[in-house]
C-alpha cells in the first residue's frame, strides 16, 4: 500500500526542501549557477514526494483504511465517497500537509514563470518560499503525523462532523487556503527584494498578480464561509464577527490595502517602506489566522479543534515578523522616497487615506479579537467583545471606505481642479442624494443602510460615468457601436476597468449587508394545517414524515409557501440526526429572491400533538452578498486577464482612450 | 509646504477618528465578562444587566425544550455551582447533556441567567485529544 510509505514520503519532502533552501542561499553565497540549479530541482522533488503523501493519505481516506488515527477520525464507513476525499481537509494534520502541498504548487507554477526573467531574484525567493515549506513539513513529520497508526485498527471510523458535511464547506477549506497560503509568494519577493538589496519598484511589478490571486481566493474563501454558517448553522446569518471569521478577515483588510498603495508605487514612487509593511503584515496575519483557528485561544463557536501546535504558530508568527522586519530596518536607508503629496485632492491622498482606513479596520478587527488575551494579562479580568463592538467600530469605518471607494480612483493625480471634480461628481452626488431622500420618503430611518444605499448609488454612478465616458470617446475616435466600445474599453485597460466591476461587487455586498438592517423573525408553532403570514409571505405547515439512510435519520417537513396568495413553492425545512456521531443537524430551508430571503428554521415537533416550531426569517437583500460574490469573480479574471504584448501600446499606456476628455486624469 | 500640512491634518483626523472609534467601542453595551459560575453569584445583585460570559457542563436530566415556543432551560455546573440558563433561542446541533457550554448573557433577579448566545464546545467528539490538550480545554473553559 502506497499509505505504507506515506510517512517517508514526508521526510524524503522535507529532506529535500531543507537541501532547496541550503542550496539557494548557499548558490547565491558562493555565486554558483549550478547549486541555485540544484536548489531548483530539489524544490521540484519536495513537491513531487508532497503529491505522493497527498495521494498516499488520499488511498487510505478512500478504501477506509482504520488503520490511521486521521482516517478513523474523519470518515467512517457509510461516509459517502465524496466526502471521504474531501476529509483530506477535515482535520488538522490533513490540512497542514495538504496547505504544504499548495504552497510547493504556487511554488511550481512561480518557478515556470519568473525562472528565466528574474534569475537573479529566484534563488532568494526560493530559499524564502522553502523556509516556509520546511515549518509545515516539520508539523506533519514531527508534531502532528496524519499517518500516525492506532495501537490497532478500529473497524469503523468516527466519521465527518455532519456540520462540515455541506458542498460550502467542502470547498471552503482549500480556497481559503489558497488565499492564505498564497501571500507567501508576494511576501518572498518582497523580503527577497530585500535581502538582495533590490529595492526598487521592480518586485511591486512582479507580485501585482501574485497578490491579486490569493487576494481573491481569500475573498471567496470567505464569501463560502458565510454562505455556509448561513445554510448550516441556522441562526439565519452569515458573519458573526467570529475570531475564526476575522483571521481571514485581517490579511483580506491589509491585502486589499496593499493591492492599492503598489499603484501608487508603481506610478508615483512613493509609499516603498509602507507597502513592505504591508505585504509583512499580510503573511504575518495568515499565519496568525491558522494560530487562531487552531489554537483554541480564544474560544470560538468555529473552532473544531483544540491542539498543541498553537505555540508553535505563534512562535513561528513572531519569528517572520522579527526576521522580516530586521532586513526591512537594514535596508531602510534605500527606501526613502523623494515623492511629495501635493494636494489633499489627488488620487494619492484618497489612495493614502485608504490606506490608512484598511490597516485601521484591521486594527480594529484585530484588537477586538485578541482583547480577551490582552486583558487578562494586563487587567487579570477576562473580557470579550462580540459583534456589537465590531459593528460600532467597523460600520462607519466602512461606510467611509465606500465613500473612497467612489472617490479615490477618479480624482487625478498630483491634484484635481474644481471644474474637474463638478464634471466627475455632479451625476453621481445628484444620484447619491436622490437615493437618500426616496428612501427616506418610504420610511427607511436606519441611518447606516439609508448611508450604504445612498454612497452605494453613487460609488455605482461613478463607475457607470466611467464607462460611459470611456465609450463614448471610443466610439468617436474608433467609429465602434457602444456596446463593443464598452468591451473593447475594458479589455484594453483590464486593470483599471476590471477594478472598477471588482468595486461595483463590493457596492452589491454592502447593499446586501444593508439589508439586514431590514431583517424580520418570528417564531411560529404549528399544528396540521395551520399557516403563518410574515411580510408578504403566508406559510402553510402541510406535516412532516421521517426516514434513515445508512449515514443519518431525518425528519422532514412540508411547507407550503405563498406570496400574496398564491403558491409560490413547496419548502422543507428539516432536521437531520447523524448516527455515527449522535449528532442532530438543522437543515434550514431557503426561498430566495433577489428582493428577499425567506429562510425557515425547523427547531423541533412535539410528537403527542405531531405540531411542529419554527423560527421564521425574512432577510431582505441577502442574495446580493452571494451576487457580489459572482460579480468579484468576474472583475478579478478581468484584472487577471493577459495583457496583449504587442500593438496599441500608446493606447494602453495611460490608461484610456477617454483620455482626451478625462485629460486632466493622468 | 502648507499644502503638506493639509494633508497630514487630514491623515491625522481620519486616524483620530478611528482611534475614537475603537475606545468608544469598548463600553459596558459591548463589553462581556468571563466570569465563573461561583464568582457570578458573588456579585448578587450587583451582576444585573451586565454582560457575561459562563461556562460549565450541562447537567443531564436538566434539559426542557418548550414545544410550544422557541425555548430552552437547563442548569450547567461548574466546581460544583449550578445555574439555571434560560435560553429563547435554537440552541446549536453540537448541544446535548453532559458537555462543556459557552453562555453569554445577563444575569436576572429571580437568580436564572438569561443567555443571548450559546456555544458548545464540541472538539472532543471530532478530535481525539491527548492528556495535553483535555487539560487546556478545560483551563480554556473554565476562565
Amino acid at each position: 500500500m502506497l499509505s505504507d510509505f506515506g510517512h517517508l514520503f514526508m521526510i524524503m519532502a522535507l529532506s529535500s526542501a531543507v537541501y532547496a533552501l541550503f542550496a539557494s542561499f548557499l548558490g547565491l553565497y558562493r555565486k554558483s549557477t549550478e547549486l541555485v540549479l540544484s536548489a531548483e530541482r530539489a524544490a521540484i522533488a519536495t513537491t513531487a514526494f508532497i503529491t505522493l503523501a497527498i495521494v498516499a493519505l488520499e488511498q487510505a481516506l478512500l478504501s477506509s483504511d482504520f488503520r490511521y488515527e486521521y482516517v478513523a477520525s474523519y470518515t467512517n464507513r457509510a461516509l459517502p465517497a465524496f466526502f471521504k476525499f474531501t476529509a483530506l481537509w477535515a482535520g488538522q494534520a490533513g490540512s497542514l500537509l495538504f496547505w504544504a502541498w499548495i504552497l510547493v504548487l504556487y511554488i511550481m507554477v512561480m518557478l515556470v514563470t519568473y525562472r528565466k526573467r528574474l534569475q537573479a531574484d529566484m534563488p532568494f525567493v526560493l530559499g524564502i518560499l522553502m523556509g516556509i515549506v520546511i515549518f509545515f513539513l516539520s508539523l506533519t513529520t514531527f508534531v502532528t503525523n496524519p499517518f500516525e497508526l492506532l495501537p490497532q485498527p478500529v473497524p469503523d471510523g468516527r466519521g465527518l462532523n455532519p456540520l462540515l458535511q455541506h458542498w460550502a464547506m467542502v470547498i471552503h477549506p482549500p480556497i481559503l487556503y489558497l488565499g492564505y497560503v498564497g501571500f507567501a509568494i508576494p511576501f518572498a519577493f518582497a523580503l527577497g527584494a530585500l535581502m538582495r538589496g533590490k529595492t526598487g519598484n521592480e518586485w511591486v511589478k512582479n507580485v501585482r498578480r501574485w497578490t491579486i490571486v490569493p487576494w481573491f481566493f481569500l475573498g471567496i474563501g470567505i464569501l463560502l464561509g458565510g454562505k455556509w454558517a448561513y445554510m448550516e448553522l441556522g441562526w439565519g446569518g452569515y458573519w458573526a464577527w467570529d475570531p475564526v471569521e476575522n483571521a481571514a478577515f485581517m490579511p483580506w483588510l491589509t491585502g486589499t490595502a496593499f493591492l492599492h498603495s503598489i499603484i501608487i508605487q508603481e506610478k508615483k514612487d512613493m509609499l516603498k517602506i509602507w507597502n513592505i509593511v504591508l505585504i509583512f503584515l499580510t503573511f504575518a496575519l495568515s499565519i496568525f489566522g491558522t494560530f487562531l483557528t487552531r489554537s483554541g485561544v480564544i474560544s470560538s463557536v468555529h473552532s473544531f479543534t483544540q491542539s498543541s501546535i498553537g505555540p508553535l504558530f505563534l512562535g513561528f508568527v513572531v519569528f517572520i515578523l522579527v526576521s522580516s522586519f530586521g532586513f526591512l530596518f537594514l535596508r531602510i536607508d534605500r527606501l526613502k522616497s523623494k515623492a511629495r503629496l501635493e494636494s489633499i485632492v489627488s488620487r494619492e491622498s484618497a489612495f493614502l487615506i485608504n490606506n490608512v482606513v484598511f490597516v485601521g479596520a484591521c486594527f480594529a478587527v484585530f484588537w477586538g479579537t485578541v482583547f480577551p488575551v490582552v486583558s487578562e494579562a494586563v487587567r487579570g479580568v477576562k473580557i470579550t467583545v462580540g459583534p456589537p463592538f465590531f459593528n460600532a467600530v467597523n460600520v462607519p469605518i466602512f461606510l467611509f471606505l465606500l465613500f473612497l471607494t467612489g472617490v479615490g480612483p477618479l480624482v487625478a493625480w498630483r491634484k484635481s481642479s474644481p471644474q474637474y471634480l463638478k464634471r466627475l461628481f455632479l451625476w453621481p452626488t445628484v444620484a447619491m442624494v436622490g437615493t437618500y431622500i426616496v428612501l427616506f420618503a418610504i420610511g427607511v430611518r436606519h441611518q447606516y443602510a439609508l448611508l450604504s444605499f445612498a454612497l452605494g448609488v453613487f460609488v455605482t454612478a461613478t463607475i457607470v460615468a466611467e464607462y460611459h465616458r470611456g465609450a463614448m470617446a471610443r466610439m468617436k475616435k474608433f467609429g465602434e457601436g457602444y456596446l463593443k466600445a464598452v468591451v473593447n474599453l475594458t479589455l484594453k485597460n483590464k486593470r483599471r476597468y476590471g477594478g472598477y466591476i471588482v468595486h461595483f461587487a463590493m457596492v452589491l455586498i454592502f447593499f446586501g449587508v444593508a439589508g439586514s438592517a431590514f431583517d424580520t423573525e418570528i417564531e411560529a408553532n404549528l399544528k396540521k394545517g395551520e399557516s403563518v403570514k410574515i411580510g408578504h409571505y403566508e406559510v402553510i405547515y402541510e406535516g412532516y414524515f421521517t426516514g434513515q439512510d445508512a449515514n443519518k435519520q431525518w425528519l422532514r417537513t412540508d411547507l407550503a409557501l405563498k406570496r400574496d396568495g398564491k403558491l409560490v413553492k413547496k419548502i422543507h425545512p428539516q432536521r437531520h440526526f447523524y448516527l455515527a456521531q449522535e449528532q442532530p443537524t438543522t437543515e434550514v430551508a431557503v426561498y430566495s429572491t433577489l428582493l428577499s430571503d425567506f429562510y425557515v428554521v425547523l427547531v423541533g415537533v412535539d410528537d403527542k400533538t405531531e405540531a411542529a416550531s419554527f423560527k421564521i426569517y425574512l432577510k431582505p437583500l441577502v442574495m446580493l452578498v452571494w451576487l457580489g460574490g459572482l460579480v468579484l469573480v468576474f472583475g478579478t479574471i478581468i484584472c487577471l486577464l493577459p495583457d496583449e504584448r504587442r500593438g496599441e501600446k500608446n493606447e494602453r499606456k495611460f490608461g484610456t482612450p477617454a483620455k482626451e476628455v478625462t485629460a486632466v486624469h493622468e | 509646504m502648507s499644502r503638506n500640512k493639509k494633508v497630514y491634518v487630514a491623515f491625522l483626523a481620519v486616524v483620530l477618528a478611528m482611534a475614537f472609534l475603537i475606545l468608544w467601542g469598548f463600553n459596558e453595551q459591548t463589553m462581556v465578562y468571563y466570569s465563573t459560575v461561583k464568582e457570578l453569584k458573588a456579585r448578587g445583585a450587583d451582576a444585573y444587566g451586565r454582560g457575561f460570559r459562563v461556562s460549565g457542563k450541562v447537567v443531564p436530566g436538566t434539559v426542557e425544550r418548550a414545544t410550544d415556543r422557541v425555548h430552552a432551560s437547563f442548569v450547567i455546573s461548574e466546581e460544583g455551582e449550578t445555574l439555571r440558563i434560560e435560553y429563547d433561542g435554537i440552541l446549536p446541533d453540537t448541544f446535548k447533556e453532559d458537555i462543556e457550554v459557552l453562555i453569554e448573557g445577563t444575569m436576572q433577579a429571580n437568580g436564572t441567567f438569561k443567555a443571548s448566545n450559546v456555544f458548545t464546545k464540541c472538539a472532543s467528539k471530532y478530535e481525539p485529544m491527548d492528556e495535553g490538550t483535555q487539560e487546556q480545554a478545560r483551563r480554556t473553559s473554565t476562565y
